[in-house]
């Protein structure tokens, strides 16, 4: 399942977004408890103001730290990274009174009844509240309070401060002199509800987890269904069935493209298998019968009654048909080198009009023996392509023009440049090809005259072969004919 | 037998012919079909082995053209070796498919099975009285010993036993005894049926004068 892209997409981009889900629930949670702490010391604070009286007497001074001009002691926090100069310590600023001025004020005040309704006004808002002496002695406490209360770390002294005792969060004030005075709740209402927030907010964040998957797994099979389409189309065409193709004009996304490459690249299978079908099946069609005169003369020959000279000619017509097939295989050979691609041209600048004429020369014995006259009309045509590929196909279409002409007729060959074309036409007085015949004279195995097959050794190729060389250079090949006045062939090359 | 071979190949043609004179038949050949249904129509021949791929009409236009005046059994030889093409032939109505490239002997023993389906006769070895023919070895026995014939008179003898008790005319009779190729007397057909009757005894083959003769192996 893993090795779908669709899972390992989801798999990835699943994990990134539980990954963001897990650090936003912490980011959050730790930005909670710190508002909510804060939160908590102010209202812990705004309590101690209140129970400062307890401990340090009248309402007058009930903020603190007091104001600098109305402090009576240096409030200052222990500097660590550096000690004071040790003749600062020899320097007494103020002389310490050595009995703290308000300490019966504020027992007076405590034990008073405007003391005691603090106290409880402390106690019935859920917080406690001790008072220590500075040498760290209980001094009073309210009801509530945890028992046991260790006051503070020493190096603590002489210091303002708020910590966490257990689940118990407190505020300390030191008065100098008079001792310290606490003030402290019950915490864990605090995180009872941070807690019971961040269940909620993890259960919200695995259903948006749970929906953002869903959602993407959904989208992503959306985007990925032209995969699948591809495959199906690819197996069914690997299965046999070469008609289907991808269907390219649903595909918004960058396989679009991919899908018509692959519908190209199936087409030219196709064809090409095609093709190779059919010219197996032409080339067994064609050896059949060839095969069929060599048995049945082998036969005939190998009978008992049958005469020495029957042997001997059964034996010259055996190897007059085999040689007839090693030249259809020939042709076989050669024509399925030129359809397979135009790659194997040696193609160099030649002049169109020489070919034609060297060409023209091979065959001044045949014609002069046919009683047939060749006129060459030929310009200068300067190409590129490969001349011996050129040659065969002229050679080809000049012997068909020489054997399929009336005694004393005329063949005339013409090269001619017409803008960017180059052409050359064969015609010739001969006997014509009938109008139903023209189409398909390219057609392999193609025979306009059946019975003259094998007598004149014609495989039935030539034209096929030189059509398909013509258009392995890119150019065209076209056949205008007249029964019994004529055919003329023309060559189109670029 | 009297076979047309219908065949475009020249030398296949003439290769097939010779062949199947030497086994005896008597065969006539035409070279497309046209021609072939001309000589298809207006002779009776036993079988006729068809091309299907030739110029101007083709096997199986021909087929279907004899199919609808004949009943002569035509066995297909073409070098269409598809599946497809062996149904339709033989649907169209042909009595046998033969591929090319095929061997003589196995043309012949088709041509020799699809005749005695004909003649509803399926063992190969004919039997009359005291004559039997063996049809493959192309042998006659009378009275358990074998009997030499000429090619001509196997031929006639293998004639009467196909059809025994059937008055055959003179021109039935000469039509299937030479080709087209054979240029004979027609008194020739008298000096074979005088051998034959010297050989399988004088009664067994009778004239029913201005009819023609009949083959009575058992009288």
């Amino acid at each position: 399942m893993i090795r779908s892209i669709r899972s390992q997409a989801q798999l990835y981009y699943g994990s990134l977004v539980v990954a963001l889900m897990v650090l936003i629930l912490i980011g959050f949670n730790y930005y909670e408890r710190f508002v909510r702490l804060r939160t908590l010391d102010e209202q812990i604070s705004e309590q101690l103001a209140l129970a400062r009286p307890l401990m340090f007497g009248g309402p007058e001074d009930r903020r603190l730290p007091p104001k600098k001009e109305d402090r009576d002691f240096e409030f200052r926090r222990p500097d660590r990274g550096r000690p004071p100069p040790p003749e600062e310590f020899n320097i007494p600023r103020k002389p310490r009174p050595p009995k703290p001025r308000k300490e019966t004020e504020a027992s007076l005040f405590r034990e008073s009844e405007q003391g005691e309704d603090v106290i409880e006004k402390l106690v019935q808002n859920d917080y406690y509240v001790i008072g220590f002496q500075p040498n760290r002695e209980q001094l009073f406490r309210s009801e509530n309070a945890p028992d046991a209360r260790i006051p503070f770390a020493k190096k603590r002294d002489r210091e303002n401060f708020q910590r966490w005792s257990g689940d118990y969060r407190e505020a300390i004030q030191f008065g100098p002199g008079r001792g310290y005075l606490l003030v402290g709740t019950d915490a864990s209402r605090l995180h009872e509800g941070l807690n019971r927030l961040m269940l909620n907010l993890t259960l919200a964040c695995f259903a948006l987890t749970g929906v953002i998957l869903a959602l993407g797994w959904v989208l992503i099979g959306r985007a990925l269904r032209p995969i699948d389409q591809i495959t199906k189309v690819a197996q069914s065409i690997c299965e046999g069935d070469s008609s289907r193709r991808i269907d390219t004009k649903s595909i918004r996304n960058e396989l679009g493209p991919l899908g018509k490459i692959l519908n190209t690249t199936f087409d030219r299978l196709v064809r090409s298998v095609r093709q190779q079908i059919r010219i197996t099946a032409d080339a067994s069609h064609e050896l059949r019968t060839p095969v069929s005169v060599i048995l049945a003369d082998c036969d005939l020959a190998l009978r008992k009654e049958s005469s020495a000279e029957r042997k001997q000619e059964a034996l010259e017509l055996c190897r007059e048909t085999a040689l007839h097939m090693k030249r259809l295989i020939e042709s076989l050979t050669q024509m399925a080198r030129w359809d397979s691609s135009s790659e194997i041209l040696n193609k160099e600048r030649c002049d169109l009009s020489q070919i034609a004429e060297q060409t023209a020369k091979m065959f001044t014995s045949l014609a002069e023996e046919k009683d047939i006259e060749v006129v060459l009309e030929t310009m200068p045509c300067i190409i590129l392509c490969d001349p011996l590929a050129i040659k065969q196909t002229l050679a080809n279409l000049i012997s068909n023009a020489i054997h399929y002409n009336k005694p004393s007729g005329k063949v005339t060959i013409r090269t001619r440049r017409i803008g960017k074309s180059n052409m050359v036409e064969i015609e010739d007085t001969g006997v014509g090809i009938a109008s139903e015949d023209l189409p398909k004279i390219f057609e392999r195995f193609y025979r306009v005259d059946k019975a003259r097959e094998i007598e004149e050794g014609h495989s039935g190729l030539g034209l096929s072969i030189s059509k398909a060389i013509v258009e392995a250079h890119g150019g065209s090949i076209e056949a205008y004919s007249q029964k019994g006045i004529g055919t003329r062939f023309v060559v189109q090359l670029p | 037998m009297k076979i047309l071979i219908v065949e475009d190949n020249q030398r296949l043609r003439r290769s097939m012919l010779e062949y199947t004179r030497a086994e005896g038949c008597v065969a006539d050949s035409a070279s497309d079909g046209e021609e072939g249904l001309y000589k298809a129509m207006n002779w009776d021949y036993d079988l006729i082995l068809l091309d299907v791929m030739m110029p101007k009409i083709d096997g199986w236009e021909m087929l279907r053209q004899i199919r609808e005046q004949k009943d002569t059994p035509v066995i297909l030889v073409t070098a269409r070796d598809q599946i497809d093409d062996r149904v339709r032939g033989l649907d169209d109505g042909a009595d046998d498919y033969l591929v090319k490239p095929f061997e003589m002997r196995e043309l012949m023993a088709r041509i020799r099975a699809n005749l005695r389906r004909v003649e509803n006769s399926p063992k190969p070895c004919l039997k009359a009285g005291d004559i039997v023919v063996n049809t493959v070895k192309r042998q006659a026995y009378f009275k358990d010993e074998s009997v030499e014939l000429t090619a001509r008179e196997y031929t006639l003898l293998e004639m009467f036993m196909y059809k025994q008790n059937e008055v055959l005319s003179r021109e039935y009779i000469y039509d299937h005894l030479f080709d087209e190729s054979d240029e004979t007397v027609s008194n020739m057909l008298e000096v074979y049926v005088y051998k034959l009757r010297s050989k399988f005894g004088k009664d067994s083959i009778q004239t029913r004068r201005g009819l023609g003769y009949v083959f009575m192996p058992d009288s």
